[in-house]
């Protein structure tokens, strides 16, 4: 309890205050472009925090993270484009209730619903994460290389329709990282004998690389074509929603944030499935299903509240065992290096202060956009005819900027310029990006933790016959095959019919 | 297009040149020494006691020195990535080292493109003792019967250790060696996740400095068995030294700042005397006490025959 009184008065501190509301502000701005991710958000503003306080730095990341989930259904309810993956789902209804001349209505509930999602998911965060962090001590070595196995595995469900594409990007993820020194015996490899090398490729550079610069350079090209995004419309009709009105879908908003908060805990899943499931479940549980997909305020608020409910089930296996829940959570986990502040069990106990303060300012940041959301409505519209030609500059010279600073080294710079032709022509032949951060994350651990198991029990068989890393492994071998099973499943019916 | 081209430009342009506004110019003579932030390498992951020493010092230090320090973890190959990279880093007193046992043992154990006389020592800050650390519900209450244990089971008994070059990944090899052991030292990456791996019971002992490993024990997860030194502490004062038991495996961390070979001796000296008068400040010994690290303070000379001497030790050890 004195922990949270703590948090409290650190964050009821001026200066902290003010950096959740920047980065509130930010977030909602970066999410709402379309193209602009959350990722790309936080991993373009990691090196300015590196100055900060370390609470301040890691506050102003999650903030950021959390706007921009909630900025992503503002152009999806207004042009009909998702600003961020996880906003795909709102576009349904939101986008029918703009053409309804309800765009305000939609933008207030959507504001809620994200409002209130992300309070409950950082509730159940902030009350479950310490009792798991006490529990992680039960993970060893094997466990540690299960959990990163089963990160991986997910690999081949993030190829879209095409399972192999996930497995090309995660083994060149996996390449990546093999650079640098061994963990067991410090022999270097593929370093090419250049000392810039010997840690490997730094994450922060590659990262902003992947997904900054890349989504840069398909903006400068865009706007090179000529082709101007199509305009937002103005903002119509009430934006608050009625007591009535809310009340009536809080049952829905209580069981998508539950829905979010627990596919956000599962490693590699994220935002959009946890949008389009709480979607049709809501659909399914709604009086009037009927309605849905025809300007349904309950079709905003089913997947606006599980995508930002999202936001505080992933910081659950981040801030407890150092795993990522998905690519901005792997971003986090820089974000935290960079202050000293190891993810992990030991986390709590070495930094409880800094852990309950990013606890409370989650809460305070979900409440914040909720109010901005419903207040500032009226001029979403505004950001939204930012031109293509303008962004695309600005978000390469701060990609540029972002890596240098990390280290100080030019070299970052060219490293994270090589990956960003690398995304940018992923991009181009839809290989998706995600499976090689993911990959570049954990199969660090995965080597380490499984050699120091073998050191512990000299066979194979000493991970398989521990029940935890056993679930684990087998959770993996199902996620990595599931993809296939599907595929062959899907051919054969074509090929009968 | 061609006025779209033209707006890319211009943003582009005013960008670059409010950005540039931001960053300060560079000199590069001695005597106007520092004239931007100073970096410190520590040269592994973040969250252990190397880290924690060069945060706290820099807080007392940094209105000494006159610019900001900046604390860099670069982690990777038991030390020696972040030790090569401020060996082969500019001399000029903007790149400095958090300097332990790891940079002398790494050249002689690895083949790593320096050696500890890359390094000119700037000021020892810490001397810190290690204990052999066991989990809490193990059988053995004593260094005796827990090398009884370890007879009795072999091939059981793992130690886990900061990394797979640290100095006290050696001292784990010692103890096996001295105790005549069938036991395995286990590197991992920094002495948190080390002491994590004991505490949840995974490994049977670790080794690990009283700020690093207290909070396992007073969550009733881990329990010291011996004092690595010759000298009972007042943290443990039941705890008997490993000299008094019979066994001739010390482990202290000592940890300090160095710069590159070459930096020129005003730069030395200016930053030994900003880091001596962070190191006098009460409010940093109060803060280094209640962290529980031993403070101690050498000149660049006498740390200099200290890391000689460890040279000495260990280049012995190996043969």
């Amino acid at each position: 309890m004195q922990m949270w009184f703590e948090a409290i008065v650190n964050v009821f501190s001026f200066s902290i205050l003010i950096t959740i509301l920047f980065g509130t502000i930010f977030g909602i701005l970066m999410g709402s472009l379309p193209g602009l991710s959350s990722t790309m958000a936080v991993a373009i503003i990691i090196p300015f925090t590196f100055s900060m306080e370390p609470a301040a730095g890691i506050i102003l990341l999650s903030s950021i993270y959390c706007a921009s989930v909630f900025g992503g259904s503002i152009s999806a309810i207004l042009l009909n484009t998702p600003g961020t993956p996880a906003g795909a789902a709102t576009v349904i209804d939101g986008y029918e209730l703009t053409k309804q001349g309800k765009s305000g209505k939609a933008l207030g509930i959507s504001a809620v619903a994200s409002g209130l999602g992300g309070v409950i998911s950082a509730i159940i965060l902030s009350f479950t994460a310490p009792i798991l962090a006490e529990q992680a001590l039960r993970f060893g070595a094997p466990e540690y290389f299960a959990l990163a196995i089963f990160g991986i595995s997910v690999v081949s469900s993030l190829g879209g329709i095409n399972p192999i594409k996930g497995l090309i990007a995660g083994t060149f993820g996996i390449l990546i990282a093999t650079v640098g020194m061994d963990p067991i015996d410090g022999y270097p490899r593929f370093t090419f004998g250049s000392p810039f090398l010997a840690t490997g490729f730094s994450l922060i550079p590659v990262l902003i690389g992947l997904f900054s610069a890349s989504q840069a350079f398909h903006l400068i090209k865009k706007s090179e074509k000529g082709k101007e995004t199509k305009d937002s419309e103005d903002v119509k009709g009430q934006v608050l929603p009625s007591i009535k009105e809310v009340t009536k879908i809080l049952p829905n908003i209580f069981r998508s944030s539950i829905i979010g908060t627990f596919i956000g805990i599962i490693p590699g899943i994220g935002g959009d499935p946890a949008a389009f499931i709480s979607y049709n479940e809501a659909k399914r549980w709604s009086k009037h299903p009927e309605r849905f997909g025809k300007g349904e305020l309950g079709g905003v608020a089913a997947p606006e509240a599980a995508n930002n409910a999202v936001t505080g089930g992933a910081l659950i296996p981040l801030l407890t065992l150092g795993i990522p829940g998905n690519t901005v959570t792997a971003i986090l986990i820089g974000g935290l290096l960079i202050h000293g502040l190891r993810p992990g069990p030991m986390l709590f106990q070495e930094h409880g202060d800094v852990v309950y303060s990013l606890f409370f300012s989650l809460i305070i940041t979900n409440l914040l956009f909720l109010i901005i959301g419903v207040s500032c409505a009226k001029y979403f519209s505004t950001i939204l005819k930012v031109p293509a030609q303008i962004m695309g500059p600005i978000i390469l010279i701060l990609s540029i900027v972002g890596s240098f600073a990390i280290h100080n080294d030019y070299f970052d710079i060219w490293v994270m310029l090589a990956f960003g032709i690398i995304g940018y022509i992923f991009k181009l032949i839809n290989v998706p990006v995600t499976p090689i951060v993911l990959a570049i994350i954990l199969a660090p651990i995965a080597e380490q933790s499984l050699r120091q198991s073998l050191l512990q029990g000299d066979n194979f068989a000493y991970i398989i016959t521990r029940p935890i890393a056993f679930v684990f492994l087998l959770l993996a071998v199902i996620t990595f095959f599931t993809p296939f099973v599907r595929d062959y499943l899907r051919n054969r019916k074509i090929k009968s019919s | 297009m061609k006025k779209i081209g033209m707006k890319s430009i211009v943003t582009a342009f005013i960008m670059s040149i409010i950005l540039a506004g931001c960053g300060g110019s560079s000199g590069d003579s001695a005597s106007n020494y520092p004239e931007e932030s100073v970096k410190i390498i520590v040269p592994f992951a973040a969250g252990g006691g190397a880290t924690t020493t060069a945060r706290t010092i820099s807080e007392y230090a940094e209105d000494h020195v006159g610019e900001s320090l900046v604390i860099e973890n670069r982690e990777g190959g038991g030390g020696s990535a972040g030790q090569q990279y401020v060996a082969s880093a500019d001399n000029d007193g903007y790149t400095l080292l958090l300097i332990t046992g790891s940079a002398v043992t790494n050249p002689i154990f690895n083949k790593t493109s320096f050696t500890y006389e890359d390094f000119e020592p700037v000021i020892q800050l810490v001397s810190d003792v290690s204990y052999l650390y066991v989990n809490a519900d193990a059988p053995y209450d004593d260094l005796e019967s827990f090398a009884e244990y370890a007879k009795d089971n072999p091939g059981e008994v793992t130690i886990s250790t900061s990394g797979a070059q640290a100095s006290d990944h050696y001292a784990a090899l010692e103890i096996i060696e001295e105790l005549g052991l069938d036991a395995e030292a286990i590197p991992y990456d920094g002495e948190s996740q080390a002491i994590a791996s004991t505490s949840g019971g995974h490994d049977e002992a670790t080794i690990g400095n009283f700020a690093a490993a207290e909070g396992q024990v007073q969550s009733g997860n881990l329990k010291p068995l011996v004092v690595l030194g010759d000298e009972q502490t007042d943290v443990y004062p039941d705890v008997p030294t490993s000299i008094e038991e019979g066994l001739e495996v010390t482990e202290a961390s000592w940890r300090g700042i160095a710069a590159p070979k070459g930096t020129p001796s005003e730069i030395i000296e200016h930053l030994h005397e900003a880091f001596k008068k962070g190191f006098d400040d009460e409010d940093y010994q109060n803060q280094m006490s209640d962290l529980g690290m031993d403070t101690e303070y050498k000149g660049p000379e006498d740390f200099q025959d200290r890391v000689v001497e460890y040279y000495e030790r260990m280049s012995q050890a190996t043969e």
